[in-house]
């Protein structure tokens, strides 16, 4: 991909998200400017929104070629530093999607240590044994000063 | 403590202000919540040393240790886990070269120098004493501007404040420092993010998909620690693991400053708490603007601007006490009219709504042990994080030696709890991984992030006013020009947009003009 395509991806991207807003925007009423109704504000953003990334996109487009924004999403000239590819925060993000699935039924303390044991993995801390000891501690502490200490109310699970 | 307006006893205003400051101190003079003070103070900066969190990820993150708490109390907490924040991003930015939040980038610049000069803790101490002095010039000016603002506020009727919102939003667009555009494109995404829900006006659910937990919206806290604390553990997982930078130990005795360098830092504290004060009342990041503004000033305006850059004394006073003192300002709009013009102060808003708090006007008139507690809290804090960070310095910085591998997922489990706390739902869990992500990407293509988040706030007071004042004026747009406030706002707010539009423009000819040299 070219380094315009991927600088326009993201108002274009945005600009989708703003068509599919619009979209359910209008299947609402949208009264009238005397009496506004519940689409009211919502078409206005919707339209200001695509405004905005169109303008955005006239400007990657017609920027000067030496002015050109650096592209980011290139690994070669990634901002943050030295990193290791996406593969890292992808299996961290579908853990944390697991996580969401699961929290209710396995209850707070059986579905945070595995979670807090695949963050450890993932960031390449010491060994599994290690891993699997903090990852009981973390979530063992949390849970009693959260829990026990402050009042906060998780689900048990089926500990409880 | 009993809420109610505070026996009125006709001293004037200043006798008001001064009745109601100890009223503020009797609140927190209490062993509870002098303790919650304490504590809020050393976790503000024992996170808030933590290169990459800074003071917005720390808050949001320590925002669950307030929920089990008494109103008063947790506020009071959470100011301290605010400020003590502030504090702890200039410890990392003097030792270690890594600035813990972006206002202390300043710092870096000759803190750093000094320390690697040998004078690493006299600069820990100027900037201590500097962040104090600020803190405390800070909170009388806003013991004083608040109440009368507040005042005036309980007349602003919807056209104000629609006037009110739009005036932040643009501001906050235009000093983002990602570009306009970029910025008001997260600006309106926030405030599609806070249309869903039910609508303010006629109760109906609004692109909930039929699902209940929806309906009371899409809560800011969730969306903080996803774009925040997700983010940065989402960032961190990506990152090569890297030996921990070496950090410049520094001993009790070498805190004290020369009388060359006390000298040296009186005139630039001074002068930066009072530049950051009023750069906090503007939307946007006051904080690090006016760090920034100071160090420029006073490097202009030194004797000795070669030493700059070389370990200037000059170059710490001046930025750190910036930074607090515009921390303070920051509560102005808060406190008064209930909007927050930063990320930080519109988490205080979402901690005192979580408690049943709605911060403006009447908070003060409503809430005055809220209003003066948290106020006189600032002044005891101020005090505590002095005596806190200069004998502690070494044990926080000793925390930058905790691995980033072990760090993260400590951080990840308690954006879990604080996201889940809010409501005791798993859909808020589901909505921080999914800022998480979008905070993730947006980092990635350098959109800003703060607008998106205000807008969240700033979202329903937005439309609320704007369809009120509709119907108020029978549908006439004329109603925003026909009151004095709202109109010199939207002038503001014009000029805003367009006299950077126009030096732009003139710039652009005038080079066009200019012949050029061969």
């Amino acid at each position: 991909m070219t380094k315009l395509k991927q600088i326009l991806l993201v108002p274009i991207s945005i600009a989708i998200i703003g068509i599919i807003y619009l979209y359910e925007a209008f299947k609402m009423p949208f009264g009238q400017v005397n009496a506004p109704d519940r689409s009211f504000m919502p078409v206005i953003y919707g339209f200001v929104l695509l405004g905005f990334c169109l303008v955005q996109i006239l400007t990657e487009i017609f920027r000067p070629e030496g002015k050109k924004e650096k592209s980011i999403l290139s690994e070669e000239e990634a901002v943050d530093g030295e990193t290791t590819g996406p593969k890292k925060p992808i299996i961290l993000i579908i853990s944390l999607l697991i996580y969401c699935i699961f929290f209710n039924k396995l209850g707070f303390i059986v579905a945070t240590i595995p979670l807090v044991f695949v963050a450890l993995r993932v960031m390449e801390y010491r060994s599994w044994k290690a891993s699997l000891i903090v990852a009981i501690i973390v979530t063992l502490v949390t849970y009693f000063v959260f829990v026990e200490w402050l009042k906060v109310y998780f689900p048990a699970g089926i500990l409880g | 403590m009993a809420e109610g307006i505070l026996p009125s006893r006709n001293f004037g205003l200043g006798g008001e202000i001064m009745e109601g400051l100890l009223h503020g101190f009797a609140v927190v003079l209490t062993p509870q919540n002098l303790i919650f003070a304490l504590a809020g103070c050393f976790l503000g900066t024992l996170v808030g040393v933590l290169p990459g969190i800074g003071p917005i990820g720390s808050m949001a993150l320590l925002l669950g240790a307030t929920y089990g708490l008494p109103t008063e109390t947790a506020l009071i907490m959470f100011a301290g886990i605010y400020y003590g924040a502030m504090y702890g991003g200039s410890t990392t930015s003097i030792l270690v070269n890594i600035p813990g939040e972006s206002s202390s980038v300043v710092t870096a610049i000759d803190g750093h120098q000094m320390a690697l000069n040998g004078r690493g803790g006299a600069a820990l101490c100027i900037a201590a004493l500097g962040s104090f002095v600020a803190g405390t010039i800070g909170l009388i000016l806003l013991t004083a501007l608040a109440p009368p603002l507040a005042d005036i506020a309980v007349k602003f009727g919807p056209p104000e404040y629609f006037a009110i919102a739009v005036f932040g939003l643009v501001v906050l667009s235009q000093l983002s420092g990602e570009g306009f555009v970029k910025s008001a494109i997260m600006v309106v995404l926030g405030l599609i993010v806070a249309t869903v829900g039910l609508d303010g006006m006629t109760g109906l659910p609004r692109f909930t998909f039929g699902n209940l937990n929806l309906q009371t919206g899409i809560d800011f806290i969730p969306m903080c620690m996803g774009l925040y604390g997700i983010t940065e553990v989402i960032l961190a997982a990506e990152q090569k693991i890297v030996e921990n930078k070496e950090i410049i130990k520094v001993r009790l005795r070498d805190l004290i400053p020369t009388r060359n360098e006390a000298k040296r830092s009186a005139g630039p504290t001074f002068r930066a708490s009072f530049l950051g004060f009023f750069t906090g009342l503007i939307p946007g990041p006051a904080a690090v603007i006016s760090s920034f503004t100071s160090y420029v000033i006073e490097k202009k305006i030194s004797k000795h601007p070669e030493e700059f850059g070389k370990g200037a004394p000059e170059g710490v006073a001046g930025p750190e006490s910036a930074n607090n003192a515009a921390a303070v300002g920051a509560f102005v709009p808060l406190l008064s009219l209930g909007i927050p013009f930063a990320p930080p102060t519109a988490l205080l808003l979402s901690a005192m709504m979580i408690h049943g708090i709605t911060p403006g006007p009447l908070l003060i008139e409503n809430h005055p042990d809220i209003f003066w507690g948290v106020i006189a809290s600032m002044y005891i804090g101020n005090i505590m994080l002095l005596v806190l960070n200069l004998p502690m310095v070494g044990m926080f910085v000793r925390l930058l030696s905790t691995p980033a591998n072990l760090l993260m997922p400590i951080i990840l489990v308690l954006c879990i709890i604080g996201a889940f706390a809010v409501n005791n739902t798993v859909t808020d869990i589901i909505i921080m991984v999914l800022a998480g992500m979008a905070g993730y990407i947006f980092r990635k293509v350098e959109y800003p992030i703060a607008p998106l988040l205000l807008a969240i706030v700033i979202g329903p007071t937005l439309e609320d006013s704007l369809k009120r004042s509709l119907m108020i004026s029978s549908g006439s747009f004329k109603v925003f020009w026909s009151r004095p406030i709202s109109k010199t706002l939207f002038i503001i707010t014009f000029l805003v947009v367009v006299v950077p539009l126009l030096l732009k423009l003139f710039k652009k000819i005038y080079n066009k003009e200019k012949p050029v040299a061969l």
